[in-house]
């Protein structure tokens, strides 16, 4: 017996493009400011305290930026230009 | 005859076995389903879908988070059709899409947390009655297609355009049954009190759906028929300290009272929906020094809830207790939803279903057809 077919529509919506266009990252760590942005659950807060700590010593860090951001939602647009312009690379943390 | 829209030029077509197991299978593989089995949206299909609403099928309705993908009228219609929805139902998941993407509501977090939170659509006017919305026995239960499939269509665009795949994205520790499927209409007719979308600043005649970020349902029965014991009992239940929305000090927590309950409350002195709130505000309150000593959400502590005379509110304000009236006319049992807390309740106005939906030699609904006069536009 021949087998039917039958054409459907894709449902799914490829990512905003915006959300894939990063800067590259800087080619080292020694003498920038790297900013940590933690949700403030308490492994994030753990986390963001061991980078305080070891970027520097490890890797020459020149500072340390840790910036709380809300817990459960984007953080605001005007925290993120800040962090942009205190700071050449960001992790952000959502650690539960 | 009813003109049929363009398909945008970019949707994928994948061409697969007419087999409904073998259609299932490619759905769960794609990652595309719930779990439960899908309507194909073939091309004829998602156009009759289409042609319900008086809008351009490329139109960008709202870009869904934390994918960010854009929610076009076609890909709602796309999923629509996956869930079974009718195409008299389009109008009402095209504003369910808007009030979920509204910022205030926090998609972003709610898609992506670990808590068992998801969009509870409340749906008010005329539309309810149009498109066969229960908002009498069972309202929050099996049986009513719109009810049924609204809700799982918004599930499904959820996870396909805003990509919160369980497990991935949608990091749920337990999950609740409300993620499949989480819409309700207002009993409107036989409540005392003005609807949710008066409340909220709408006219009777427009047709609204309200979209809050809730927990799954937890009942309360009370066969007293005593007003105030009715309400306190369900004053009680609000009073959780584990609840986001007493831990966070904010969102919307939704109570639904029976046609009875409201009934016996109206007579019994609560007249508005306001004085009701008013009582289970008041009584919902948790001394603050009950708490465990350790904080229990350290990224809330004590001093960050909505404090009031050394006790815990249940919610910022006495106003944002969202009370329905629901269900079957029994004054016996109560349901309420805890909020996420991270989130605020929107509510938009249903626009758009300007055409009459076209034939539907494949539809097999149990609800009522099509509509006796389309959906209201907006203003």
């Amino acid at each position: 017996m021949k087998k039917r077919s039958v054409t459907i529509l894709d449902p799914t919506a490829r990512p905003e493009a915006s959300l894939h266009r990063l800067p590259l990252p800087p080619r080292t760590l020694r003498g920038i400011t790297v900013a940590v942005l933690t949700n403030r659950w308490q492994s994030m807060d753990l986390i963001a305290e061991r980078f305080a700590q070891r970027l520097p010593v490890e890797y020459g860090v020149a500072d340390v930026l840790i910036q709380p951001i809300p817990l459960a939602g984007p953080a605001p647009e005007a925290l993120l230009d800040e962090v942009a312009a205190r700071a050449q690379l960001a992790v952000v943390g959502l650690a539960n | 005859m009813t003109a049929m829209p363009r398909r945008p030029a970019e949707t994928k077509l994948h061409r697969i076995s007419d087999d409904p197991d073998a259609i299932y299978a490619y759905a769960l593989k794609h990652g595309w389903t719930d779990g439960l089995p899908v309507i194909p949206p073939t091309p004829a299909r998602v156009r009759r879908m289409l042609a319900a609403v008086d809008m351009k099928p490329e139109t960008v309705v709202a870009r869904v988070d934390p994918r960010g993908g854009a929610a076009t009228v076609e890909r709602i219609a796309i999923n629509a059709v996956m869930a079974g929805c009718l195409p008299e139902y389009l109008p009402v998941l095209i504003a369910a899409v808007e009030a979920v993407c509204d910022p205030s509501f926090n998609l972003h977090g709610i898609q992506a947390t670990t808590n068992p939170v998801s969009p509870l659509l409340i749906v008010n006017g005329p539309i309810r009655q149009a498109i066969g919305i229960n908002s009498g026995r069972n309202a929050l239960g099996p049986g009513a297609r719109a009810n049924a499939t609204i809700g799982r269509a918004l599930r499904l665009i959820l996870l396909n355009i805003g990509g919160a795949i369980p497990g991935v994205v949608d990091k749920a520790i337990l999950g609740m049954p409300g993620k499949y499927t989480f819409c309700v209409g207002e009993n409107e007719e036989e409540s005392p009190w003005e609807p949710l979308h008066l409340e909220r600043g709408f006219r009777r005649e427009e047709s609204t759906v309200t979209a809050v970020g809730a927990q799954g349902t937890n009942n309360v029965l009370c066969l007293s028929g005593a007003a105030e014991a009715t309400l306190l009992l369900a004053a009680d239940a609000l009073a959780t300290m584990g609840h986001n929305n007493v831990l966070i000090g904010k969102g919307n927590p939704v109570v639904f009272f029976t046609p009875g309950h409201a009934r016996i409350f109206r007579e019994q002195g609560f007249s508005t929906k306001q004085s009701v709130k008013e009582f289970l505000f008041e009584h919902s309150q948790i001394p603050a020094d009950r708490f465990p000593p350790q904080e229990v959400l350290p990224t809330h502590p004590m001093a960050e809830r909505a404090l009031r005379n050394g006790k815990v509110c249940v919610a910022r304000r006495q106003e944002d207790i969202l009370v329905v009236v629901a269900g079957g006319p029994e004054p016996y049992h109560t349901t309420l939803c805890p909020s996420f807390g991270e989130t605020w309740a929107v509510t938009k106005r249903i626009t758009g279903g300007s055409r009459p939906a076209p034939p539907r030699p494949d539809a097999a609904g149990t609800g009522p057809r099509s509509p006796a006069r389309p959906p209201q536009r907006t203003r």
